[in-house]
């Protein structure tokens, strides 16, 4: 098993390079000079040389991205283009909030979302059953920005219950971590909802039915635990989509976190801070998926029968 | 005095599967009975109606959309029919017990072997889990598994093992009635001899009644006392062992033995396999009438007509037909 | 005899052929919810087809003396006025082109290159899988909507660069579902069959395999339009999609923004929009998914 852990963070050694070829290359393919975005349009053209030479714009490409790396592997993100500070410092100040809120955003999908999926699944159908899934699909096609305005709109703007937008305090979380959380919710209520009416319908469900065991025994432990591998699949990719989104929902909520960071640099061409942005959010994605497939060997059994192959051969069956 | 030697009995069980589109009739009238530490033997082809019955008598019918639309069925003199849920609950593995088909995903690939049969346990009996687990490793010995795989999960076990775990799981608790449905149909032929062996055995030991439903004439042979012919949801002949293999009533027992290779060339000097041409009908289409006519090589007009009830040709021996075969000799 | 062959033509009678195709479009007329999704998406297109026509006003017809009218106002501005005067209900659309569009051409772009990597990686294996689904690691190690941004802030502002973006990040999730179809089934016994009489790779890929793959590309490519025009939106929002003046939904949000307290219904109505869209097409895909089962739940 902890063979296995160290082959996959192994492995994702060239998916992070990969990550970062890719982003330095687009980032310096892209239209618009740095330089010239921190100097202002006014600036002359020799000030702009200088600044460009002094961040080392004119080097050949894979000279600048060889010491890039070279940087990274020391854990130098190189400076921001316009605070001249390490990006590394502001990643580290900034990256937290954004991680509180994906984690808040974990839990509600988890509370809210599995216990509905189960219920439906079980009283296929019901009332209860087709109204949660049409919410649940209404609550899919809302864009998550939107729903965070909304959310706003009606508990802090009309009913003053929360506040709009920063960060001061756990009073502050709440909305934000609703708005990404809903829809997440809503997704994984959709997945437990199939992936539990799938199991059910299986064979050994029917022998657990034959010993006499009770429904509510058959749902949560036979048929749950079955059904749990897609489910957590899904988790992780959520958590990595709000992530991936924490630029929108920050953005909403005047959020100082790493999402509203790398926003401003994208718009100022403040290469560095993007880059070590996208590695962190790209690192921390694929420790969650790293994660999510520790968990399926503690989930099934066959799973982890597979990650040990390498170790020990498995277990054969006792022969006739 | 009064001597309840059945076990298990069953009458005038009608069993449908209702939908918009159709209503099918996958059990009609079925009467059987099955007396203490014997095993009735359920025959027929796929279809038939044999798993519907089964299903039935264990309260495993999937309602919506099956309903059991009429009909008793008595265990030790208890009605079953009409129990709530939770008094079924009861009875599933610890007095019927019932094994399916395929082995290969009968059990729950989370849990532990041993796990599942100390489930089987702790259902039904007042033991701690300690004991529980001690009685389970003592049953898959009973079966042949070293009591040291308790902790093994299904995926380590080859099929034939599987389907003993399966046969220990509903052992456990010493039914007083095993209903096996074609337990060994997905197993290869001599890991099926072993296991049928086994099941004997422990049938004999434990003093287990079972109802064993097959297509295998031959399984029939090896393990049954009593059994019945069951055709579009009906009995069309029932008895004992000798009585259907050597004094064969209805024309389509008669068709089934001609369907066997080998059996046929012992039986009528014939060298071709003459199978029983045409299908089982449509069970939401049923024909008026005898349901075999169709098919029936000795059907005629009256035959089509009007629905044959069983009649009694020789003690214990019963048969749904006017025109039945008689033993040879007669005619 | 009469009364067998009577038997055996009956049950031939009742093995009516229908074409694959027409199977699963009467399965998917059956569901109800999927025929009113249809409907609706029937009347989306309408309205981007002939936005010209069916709106009332143009989509940049600023008017500052009817500016900020709540809808209900004024009779002739059903949906209300923005800050420039338009009227929000020809915006919404002229929107509905917009967005239909995003998710039409990003989709054909996530599919066309995905599916062909993915076919590509699934059928030969070795190598050219392996690198395939590397480089396919590395654009999924990046969430999808970081990814698009990402692109976006490249190619720079504008509608056609959003949707360039959100093809292209949508073009692993393709790969990877196609990939795993053709996995499933190139080893299949048929495909040995036409192997075996000397069809040619592509001959193999495109007459035998494709059929077969069609439905989960089908039931991906309906998540992938709702998904596009959620990724546009976000991308609008942030101001790296549609630039002002043009009318996207997500766009049109980002503009009332400021006017969120007091003139709401600047966020909600474009908001609802999005919704009615986004549902309807999940609706359908749904339906989908449900039709192209084989195992036909009863």
């Amino acid at each position: 098993m902890l063979r296995y852990i160290g082959k996959r963070l192994l492995m994702m050694i060239p998916v992070l390079l990969g990550v970062m070829v890719f982003i330095f290359l687009i980032l310096h393919f892209s239209p618009g000079d740095p330089a010239r975005m921190v100097l202002g349009e006014s600036a002359t053209q020799e000030t702009v040389e200088a600044l460009r030479e002094e961040l080392g714009l004119n080097q050949p490409l894979f000279i600048q991205f060889f010491k890039y790396i070279g940087g990274v592997l020391t854990g130098d993100f190189g400076m921001s283009y316009i605070s001249r500070a390490p990006v590394i410092d502001a990643i580290l100040t900034r990256y937290p909030a954004t991680l509180i809120l994906a984690g808040l955003s974990v839990l509600i999908m988890i509370i809210v979302g599995l216990p509905i999926g189960i219920i439906s699944a079980t009283r296929q159908y019901s009332f209860m059953d087709r109204a949660s899934t049409t919410i649940a699909l209404v609550g899919v096609s809302m864009p998550t920005f939107w729903i965070g305005m909304l959310l706003v709109l009606f508990f802090s703007l009309r009913l003053g219950w929360l506040p709009v937008s920063g960060f001061y305090g756990p009073a502050y979380w709440i909305l934000p971590a609703f708005s990404i959380g809903i829809n997440s919710a809503a997704i994984i209520m959709r997945m437990t909802r199939s992936s539990m009416l799938e199991v059910i319908r299986s064979d050994y469900i029917r022998t657990a039915r034959a010993k006499g065991q009770s429904e509510r025994k058959i749902v949560l432990h036979h048929a749950l635990k079955n059904a749990l591998v897609p489910i957590i699949t899904i988790i992780g990719i959520q958590l990595g989509t709000q992530l991936g989104g924490a630029m929108v929902t920050e953005s909403v909520f005047s959020i100082p976190g790493l999402g509203s960071y790398m926003l401003t640099a994208i718009k100022s061409r403040d290469y560095p801070v993007v880059q070590g942005g996208v590695i962190f959010i790209a690192a921390t994605f694929s420790m969650v998926n790293l994660l999510v497939d520790i968990i399926y060997a503690f989930i099934d059994p066959r799973i982890k029968a597979q990650y040990k192959t390498s170790r020990k051969p498995k277990k054969e069956a006792v022969a006739q | 005095m009064e001597q309840e030697t059945k076990l298990l009995e069953v009458k005038d069980l009608t069993i449908q599967y209702i939908t918009d589109e159709s209503t099918v009739h996958a059990v009609n009238n079925v009467s059987l009975s099955v007396e203490r530490g014997k095993t009735l033997g359920l025959v027929g082809e796929t279809g038939a109606g044999k798993t519907t019955i089964a299903l039935g008598i264990i309260g495993l019918i999937p309602d919506p959309p099956g309903k059991v639309i009429s009909g008793s069925i008595k265990l030790e003199g208890e009605e079953l029919v009409g129990k709530k849920n939770a008094f079924m609950r009861g009875i599933r593995g610890k007095k019927i017990s019932m094994i399916f088909q395929d082995p290969m995903t009968a059990l729950n690939p989370i849990d532990t072997v041993g796990e599942q049969i100390a489930e089987a346990i702790l259902l039904h009996e007042k033991v701690t889990v300690a004991e529980a687990h001690k009685k389970a490793a003592d049953v898959l010995e009973l079966v042949g598994i070293p009591a040291a795989r308790f902790s093994d999960y299904p995926h380590q076990f080859s099929g034939g093992m599987k389907q003993r775990v399966v046969i220990a799981m509903s052992l456990a608790c010493n039914p007083d009635l095993l209903i096996a449905d074609e337990p060994t149909t997905a197993l290869d032929v001599t890991i099926q001899a072993q296991v049928l062996d086994m099941m004997n055995n422990l049938k004999s030991e434990l003093d287990t009644a079972m109802i064993m439903i097959t297509h295998d004439l031959g399984i029939i042979a090896e393990m049954c006392d009593e059994v019945a012919v069951i055709y579009a949801g009906e009995i069309v002949e029932s008895g004992g062992l000798a009585h259907i293999f050597d004094e064969t009533a209805h024309p389509y027992t008669v068709g089934l033995f001609n369907s066997l290779p080998g059996v046929a060339a012992i039986r009528d000097s014939k060298r071709r396999l003459s199978p029983i041409p045409g299908l089982m009908p449509d069970p939401s289409d049923l024909p008026k009438g005898c349901k075999f006519s169709p098919r029936c090589p000795f059907g005629d007009e009256t035959c089509e007509k009007a629905a044959q009830d069983l009649i009694e040709i020789s003690p214990g021996h019963l048969v749904r037909c006017r025109n039945w075969i008689k033993p040879k000799g007669e005619k | 005899m009469n009364k067998t062959t009577a038997v055996a033509a009956g049950t031939s009678n009742q093995l009516k052929k229908r074409s694959q195709f027409k199977e699963v479009w009467h399965r998917l007329k059956r569901n109800k919810l999927a025929v009113i999704s249809l409907i609706v998406l029937g009347l989306l297109v309408l309205m981007a087809l002939f936005a010209k026509q069916i709106a009332p006003y143009y989509y940049d017809n600023q008017d500052i003396s009817v500016a900020l009218l709540a809808p209900g106002e004024n009779p002739k501005f059903p949906l209300g006025t923005d800050n420039l005067g338009r009227d929000i209900l020809s915006r919404i659309i002229y929107g509905a082109q917009i967005s239909l569009r995003v998710g039409l051409v990003a989709v054909c772009i996530s599919a066309g290159v995905g599916c062909i990597l993915g076919a590509i990686a699934g059928y030969f294996g070795g190598v050219v899988d392996n690198v395939i689904m590397r480089i396919m690691d590395v654009l999924l190690a990046i969430p999808g909507i970081l990814l698009a941004i990402a692109i976006a802030a490249t190619l720079g502002p504008g509608m056609t660069n959003a949707i360039i973006s959100v093809g292209i990040s949508g073009i692993p999730a393709f790969a990877r579902v196609v990939r795993s179809s053709v996995l499933s089934v190139r080893d299949m016994e048929y495909i040995e069959a036409a192997k075996a009489i000397n069809a040619t790779s592509a001959r193999i890929l495109l007459r035998h395999i494709t059929p077969n793959i069609l439905a989960p590309i089908l039931v991906q490519a309906t998540l992938g339009i709702a998904n596009a025009i959620l990724q546009a939106a976000s991308l609008s929002f942030l101001g790296l999609g549609a630039q002002p003046p043009v009318p996207e939904w997500g766009a049109m949000i980002s503009n009332g923004r400021a006017y969120l307290r007091d003139y709401s219904y600047m966020v909600t109505m474009p908001g609802i929009a999005i919704m009615i869209t986004v549902f309807a097409i999940n609706l359908l895909g749904d339906g989908l998914r449900d039709a192209l089962d084989p195992r036909l739940k009863q």
